[in-house]
């Protein structure tokens, strides 16, 4: 626990010395990459003993007001600890490289970074109900003002209200399952034992707590704030954001379903059910996008959708009393919250460095970018195969460990489980597929081809500095896909922790092993074929040139296929559920001039939910602000006379 | 005999308040504060002497609320009254006189109230609470009632007086928490305020509170 204190104390310095030295911009990006990386290199060590069989660690003080509060160190808490550290790391290394290439302030920004990672620890080892909810709260706000760096568009500016607002929303579900828990327990404590609740009170607390962090996580359709907040973030705090801020929502509810103790089967189902329904939703609306972060946005939602299909289904073996089915299934979850957080950084921060280089990531203005800058299509590549849950990288692991324990409950699991786990097996199947098209869609326009624009032509290779946390993201994600066996004795303690049976009783173990053969295999093949390429090729002159057109002469890059076209067909598949918007001037007349497509996918839930209750929210309470007073001395005389008529009520 | 000084610190900060309600003039009226914070800070000490010896707490007290209130906080004040050079409140909103009736009806009212008021223990003097509720009410009252912001800050310092009052009952429970809790609470306040009167008169020429009321929504 002393590290960890030291990490957090460094990080809390880091903080304070890169707000005073926000004048100095390399100085103070510096200093907050280099706490970052301190924090990093001093608490990881420590997780990781505790994760690998090391005591649980406990530091608990008393104040008269709020009672007794704790920081533990339990392996729950280490798992999800270590690839926050890692990646903030690498993040703010990035961070420096993106922000000094831009002006304006990085103040903020350095300082409120280190206040984000000090939060998210404090999120991850806190002890008690109130901790927790500071540094939830620290959290929220430090991510608001990473967020909205560039607050002076409009768009920002949207979407930082939209995430305070509904993480807000999200919160004061939080605070009433907290109290709820509390008022169980007798204590605001974490690890303190108490009755069991009535089914009916259990399932209650969790619904309360499914929503809180169902906001924070992004699980549909509390999602809104995601494909608004990421694009407009600098790629680090996107890289961030996706990666590590939405896991706590996971690690909130899975901390809730410790506290409140056995879950009715329902709650678990309602888990798996919602999780399907993120996973499919989230990507076909990535399909559909023609922004790329706003697509690796939707992404996040299919895969908080893939990790909800593992949290929902091992507590509904939880409850039908399957420990065996639990354990795979926790273990698919929580090996997918690490591979996600990677990959997704890893994503985030390559589509960065190519937005940067562009200065657009309308993926219809790119194209051919890989000839400008080969290391960072790469990386983008790499995340790509990861994120579609290909071999031998880290994705295919943890997918995999999913698809098993499905196939365990499918065997092992009371009927109606049985249903919902099949349906969960074909909807993973097919996200897996479409999210294979839709990264063929990305990487194909945006890496191939000849560019779209001007801009796109004139991209050079990333900095460095963005390119070096990339490349320890994508190394990440190369050894966890062939690490699988490893992964298991790392695993085996949370999933213990969340009740499963050890690992090395179940099936996974197995699997575990085959996913690395099979990644050797893998790798082993495609560095044959590479070496027998370049033997037929030793003698062979190899020239490249432009794509044969069929003897067309005038090709022009408005030829290519387009991404939009690319995913028509696919599209066209799904219309009923994608509420696809379409403008067009269809050409008119015997010399049609101007001719023009668009189609858009807004996000449903957001144009036919939220707006519409927005907008006639804002109208009813235009009475009320037409009553708002216009003095300071008015709303002071209300208090006033508010604090009057109580007093006056209690004691008159 | 402690008993009289007790009662005489207190009513004469009760008088002090009441006085700066029927003042127009601002160095006046900052005057008239820190007088009663002087007279407030003597409240600790003798409620201890009454009860025997002296603590460290009660020194601590006195000594930073003298340093704070008495010296730190007029310093600035007068300073942004220099800077801002407004020496009058020159058209409240409620008149001086009507502002005297008014504060004499909330002391009153403060007595009314307090003697409703359910304590766990007897406080060491029966004006301690009525003087307490009368300072929280004449501090409002300043900030309702007056459109210059430094004479609103002053009514904000003489409510932080009552506030201070009140602390004083719970001195056994929580030493040092809510005391020091309210000295820097006033400290900060008043030098976010001193920064935003003086921003207020760079930009507008003037400090009157009125200009706020664009900021509508």
């Amino acid at each position: 626990m002393t590290a960890m204190l030291a990490a957090m104390g460094i990080l809390a310095a880091a903080a304070g010395s890169s707000a005073l030295l926000a004048r100095r911009r390399s100085w103070s990006l510096t200093v907050s990459a280099a706490g970052c990386i301190a924090a990093a290199a001093v608490a990881m060590p420590a997780a990781l003993r505790v994760l690998l069989g090391g005591a649980m660690q406990t530091v608990s003080w008393t104040n008269p007001v709020t009672g007794s509060q704790a920081l533990v160190l339990d392996p729950l808490a280490a798992w999800f600890l270590i690839p926050v550290l890692f990646i903030s790391a690498a993040c703010s290394v990035y961070g420096r490289g993106y922000l000094l290439s831009a002006d304006g302030r990085v103040g903020t920004q350095a300082a409120a970074l280190d206040v984000l990672v000090l939060s998210l620890m404090t999120v991850f080892l806190a002890g008690d109900a109130l901790l927790f909810l500071a540094a939830w709260e620290v959290m929220t706000l430090s991510a608001f003002l990473l967020l909205t760096h560039e607050h002076a568009r409009m768009e920002v500016r949207r979407a930082g209200m939209l995430y305070i607002v509904l993480t807000h929303a999200g919160t004061s579900c939080l605070l009433a399952m907290f109290a709820g828990i509390a008022a169980g327990a007798a204590t605001l404590r974490f690890v303190a034992p108490h009755l069991p609740f009535a089914t009916g009170t259990a399932a209650g607390l969790f619904a309360l707590g499914a929503i809180g962090f169902g906001c924070k996580a992004g699980a549909w359709p509390l999602h809104v704030w995601l494909p608004a907040a990421h694009p407009v973030a600098p790629s680090h705090v996107s890289a961030l954001l996706s990666g590590v801020v939405i896991k706590t929502g996971i690690y909130g509810l899975l901390r809730a379903s410790l506290l409140i103790g056995p879950l009715p089967m329902a709650c678990g189902a309602a888990l798996l059910g919602i999780g399907i329904l993120s996973a499919l939703l989230g990507v076909l609306a990535a399909l559909a996008q023609h922004e790329l972060k706003t697509l690796l946005a939707w992404h996040s939602i299919e895969n908080i959708g893939i990790i909800l299909i593992g949290v929902g289904l091992g507590s509904m073996a939880l409850s039908a009393g399957r420990p065996a089915v639990a354990a795979i299934a926790f273990a698919g979850a929580l090996l997918h919250v690490v591979n996600h957080a990677l990959f997704k950084s890893l994503l985030f921060l390559s589509a960065g460095a190519v937005g940067k280089a562009c200065h657009t990531l309308q993926i219809d203005r790119l194209g051919g970018v890989a000839r400008a800058m080969p290391r960072t299509a790469l990386s983008f590549v790499i995340g790509a195969a990861a994120i579609c849950g290909l071999p031998p990288l880290n994705g295919f692991v943890s997918e995999f460990l999913v698809y098993m324990a499905l196939l365990a409950a499918c065997a092992a699991m009371p009927v109606t489980a049985r249903a919902e786990a099949v349906l969960a097996f074909a909807a993973l199947a097919c996200v897996g597929g479409l999210a294979v098209a839709c990264f063929a869609k990305a990487c194909g326009a945006v890496f191939l081809g000849a560019p779209r624009s001007p801009q796109a032509a004139a991209a050079r290779e990333a900095p460095r500095a963005m390119l070096g946390p990339m490349w320890v993201l994508a190394l990440a994600c190369a050894a966890l896909g062939l690490a699988g066996p490893a992964i298991a004795g790392a695993l085996e303690r949370p999933v213990r922790q969340l009740g499963g049976v050890p690992l090395t009783d179940t099936s996974a173990r197995e699997g575990l092993a085959a996913t690395a053969i099979l990644g050797g295999v893998l790798i082993a093949v495609a560095f044959a074929l590479a070496a027998l390429r370049r033997l037929l090729l030793r003698r062979q002159a190899v020239s490249a040139s432009g794509t044969w057109a069929c003897g067309y002469p005038a090709t022009t890059p408005a030829m290519q296929y387009t991404a939009a076209s690319f995913a028509r067909p696919l599209i066209a598949v799904f219309r009923g559920v994608l509420f696809l918007e379409r403008h067009d001037t269809r050409p008119a007349g015997a010399f049609p001039d101007a001719v023009a497509l668009e189609e858009h996918c807004p996000d449903p839930v957001d144009r036919f939910v939220l707006e519409p209750a927005l907008h006639h929210g804002g109208m009813a309470l235009a009475l009320v602000r037409r009553a708002q007073p216009t003095r300071v001395q008015s709303y002071v005389l209300a208090i006033f006379a508010a604090l009057l008529a109580l007093l006056w009520w209690r004691l008159g | 005999m402690t008993n009289v000084a007790l009662d005489i610190a207190l009513i004469l900060a009760l008088l002090l308040g009441v006085t700066s309600l029927g003042t127009s003039r601002i160095g006046a009226a900052i005057r008239y504060f820190w007088m009663q914070a002087a007279a407030v800070a003597m409240v600790p000490l003798l409620i201890e002497t009454r009860s025997g010896g002296l603590s460290v707490h009660a020194w601590v007290l006195f000594a930073a609320t003298m340093v704070l209130k008495v010296w730190g906080v007029p310093y600035f004040l007068n300073r942004s009254v220099r800077e801002a050079s407004v020496r009058t409140e020159v058209e409240p909103l409620i008149g001086f006189g009507v502002s005297l009736m008014l504060g004499a009806g909330l002391v009153g009212l403060s007595f009314a109230l307090a003697r409703q008021l359910p304590l766990p223990q007897r406080p060491a003097s029966d004006l301690l609470i009525p003087v307490a509720f009368s300072l929280l009410m004449i501090g409002l009252l300043l900030i309702v009632s007056r459109s210059k912001a430094v004479t609103q800050v002053v009514g904000y310092l003489v409510m932080e007086n009552g506030i201070f009052l009140f602390g004083l009952l719970l001195i056994d429970v929580f030493p040092y928490l809510i005391e020091l809790g309210v000295l820097l609470d006033l400290f900060v306040a008043v030098f976010v305020m001193g920064i935003v009167i003086f921003h207020i008169n760079r930009a507008f020429d003037h400090i009157d509170s009125h200009q706020l009321d664009t900021l509508k929504d």
